[in-house]
């Protein structure tokens, strides 16, 4: 695979993206949302801090909404029209594709977050507030976020049909599978008989495996709360954002792996 | 070229249903130089066998080499195999030009826009440059697919269906690409069921059935096979004997055909009679009279 290659399917897929109608719309209503919020928040007494902390927080919301959309269509739009036959039958690799998906994926949230960013610092300066770093890192949790739902996306639209891996992101995600190992944890310490007792350990053991396949959005978020909360950063931050950095590459490495070995035994005729 | 070896291929349309047989021990051999037919009735297993060449599909069982190497999807053989797919299964959101240009962006080596301009001239398609495929018709498409074959010489071109959904023009203008670019050293593959089309362009064919190659042979021997039958030329004053169906006559000439059973009888009652053998030959037939001949005679 060469540069060559690796960016005319870059430059391919920013077209796909342009033209999805599903990401077009998706794409507007985070543009709607954003007018909205900066329109309504002129017209708000309440402060001007919290007004851009809720503002932010509410653009990385449909982002993530937005990413979450991106994932599940940009390799099954493929796979399921059968183009992908197309790009096979060429000297480009399955891992280069799905690598190229990816880093279009990752300029299309960068841009994103440049946006709020560029609003957020606009704000920060025309309301006469202190800029405060954490923002940058509150901002660059948010993009790392996006890339681990893109990922984690991308591969459940590959083993299932996109709407139901939607469904499954939603209903599976480490906050439930933990509410679920909570809810189980009372009956399997005092099961009533020795085949409950086996129902719901073994029960416990999968939801434990599930807990540690799913990916965490934010990894270390309860440890960074207080930088998201004031935007206010210090170095005892640093070990935390450098460890959110570590488990992103590694949880986007291996889900990127994961697609491409999906890809490779599937039949994609 | 191409060589396939016992290939076993099996699919499962879903988990209830039971597994259809796709290839059982499919044998194939494609010389450099060749135009290759794929022939057979739907569901032989035609577009499996191409699948399997492009590396798409691997088989359960046999070997398949293609340019000496066996086909993984994506690798740098590509870079002198074409494939024209049956089905417009194309980048549908790209304009002509813009999928044309992705294809040929895909190669190992750089392309200059004017060979993406020329290829869409090529196949007069220069006119919807800018359309996207979705807009195009299905033989628009097709067009553009074949402009994207066209941008590197190559040395392997496997086609599937290519006429399916052609208007004759294009008919006519994919058939002269093809044979200029045999001309130039490509050894072409054509999957199809447009006999008259095989027949118009290639030189070596393979008759599959039921998942195996029942025959491959040169398109004029496969026309030939399995005729008993014998075209005969004969210089005779009175009547031919009763084995001799006429077929036209012309003072002492005429055209007669004999079973090959009665080949001998024929030589023997010249050799007796004040008659003279001009010509005797395989009765020639077309490739789909062979074509019905061979399945027919399968078990």
């Amino acid at each position: 695979m060469t540069a060559r290659q690796f960016l005319a399917s870059v430059h391919t897929n920013l077209v796909f993206y342009r033209r999805n109608r599903l990401l077009v719309l998706a794409g507007l209503v985070v543009l709607l949302a954003l007018v909205i919020s900066i329109i309504s928040s002129g017209f708000t007494a309440s402060d001007h801090f919290d007004l851009i902390q809720g503002l932010v927080s509410m653009i990385e919301g449909f982002t993530f909404v937005f990413t979450a959309i991106l994932g599940l269509v940009a390799v099954s739009h493929h796979v399921r029209t059968r183009s992908v036959k197309l790009v096979l039958t060429r000297p480009f690799s399955l891992g280069g594709w799905v690598l190229s998906h990816f880093a279009s994926a990752v300029l299309v949230v960068l841009v994103l977050h440049l946006v709020i960013l560029i609003v957020a610092v606009i704000l920060f300066f025309a309301w006469d507030l202190p800029f405060q770093w954490g923002l940058l890192v509150d901002i660059a949790s948010s993009v790392l976020t996006c890339l681990t739902v893109f990922v984690f996306m991308q591969l459940l639209s590959t083993l299932v049909h996109p709407a139901v891996g939607a469904v499954i992101a939603v209903i599976f995600n480490p906050s439930s599978v933990h509410a679920m190992l909570t809810m189980i944890e009372a009956p399997r310490r005092f099961a009533s008989s020795d085949i409950g007792a086996v129902f719901y350990q073994v029960l416990s053991w999968l939801l434990t495996g599930l807990y540690y396949l799913l990916p965490e959005y934010m990894p270390f978020g309860r440890d960074l709360q207080t930088v998201f909360a004031t935007y206010r950063v210090t170095r005892f931050d640093l070990p935390y954002i450098v460890l959110t950095v570590l488990y992103t590459t590694l949880t986007v490495s291996l889900y990127l792996m994961l697609t491409t070995v999906v890809l490779r035994r599937k039949r994609l005729i | 070229m191409i060589r396939a070896q016992n290939l076993h291929v099996s699919f499962r349309r879903s988990f209830r249903r039971r597994r259809i047989q796709a290839l059982q021990g499919f044998e194939l051999e494609v010389e450099r130089g060749d135009v290759f037919a794929l022939l057979g009735p739907n569901g032989a297993g035609k577009s499996t066998a191409m699948y399997c060449f492009l590396g798409l599909i691997r088989p359960e069982k046999g070997s398949v080499s293609v340019l000496g190497r066996t086909p993984t999807p994506g690798s740098s053989m590509f870079q002198r195999i074409g494939y024209l797919p049956e089905e417009p299964h194309y980048h549908l959101y790209l304009t002509v030009r813009e999928a044309v240009a992705y294809y040929g962006a895909l190669g190992l080596d750089p392309l200059p826009q004017a060979r993406i301009d020329d290829a869409i001239d090529r196949v007069n398609l220069g006119g919807a440059a800018d359309l996207r495929l979705s807009k195009c018709s299905k033989g628009m498409r097709q067009k553009a697919g074949l402009a994207a074959c066209l941008l590197r010489p190559v040395d392997l071109l496997l086609m599937d269906e290519p006429t399916r959904g052609l208007d004759p023009m294009t008919v006519s203008l994919l058939r002269s690409i093809l044979l200029e670019l045999n001309a130039r050293g490509t050894t072409v593959v054509i999957n199809s069921h447009v006999l008259s089309e095989v027949e118009a362009v290639c030189t070596r064919a393979a008759i599959i059935d039921d998942g195996r190659v029942v025959i491959q042979d040169r398109l004029d021997a496969i026309t030939e096979v399995n005729q008993q039958r014998y075209t005969v030329d004969l210089d005779l004053e009175g009547e031919p004997p009763a084995f001799v169906d006429l077929v036209h006559r012309n003072g002492r000439s005429l055209r007669g055909e004999i079973d090959a059973a009665d080949l001998e009888r024929l030589v023997a009652w010249v050799g007796a009679n004040d008659a003279m053998l001009r010509a005797c030959a395989h009765k020639r037939v077309s490739l789909e009279q062979a074509f019905m001949t061979i399945l027919g005679n399968q078990p």
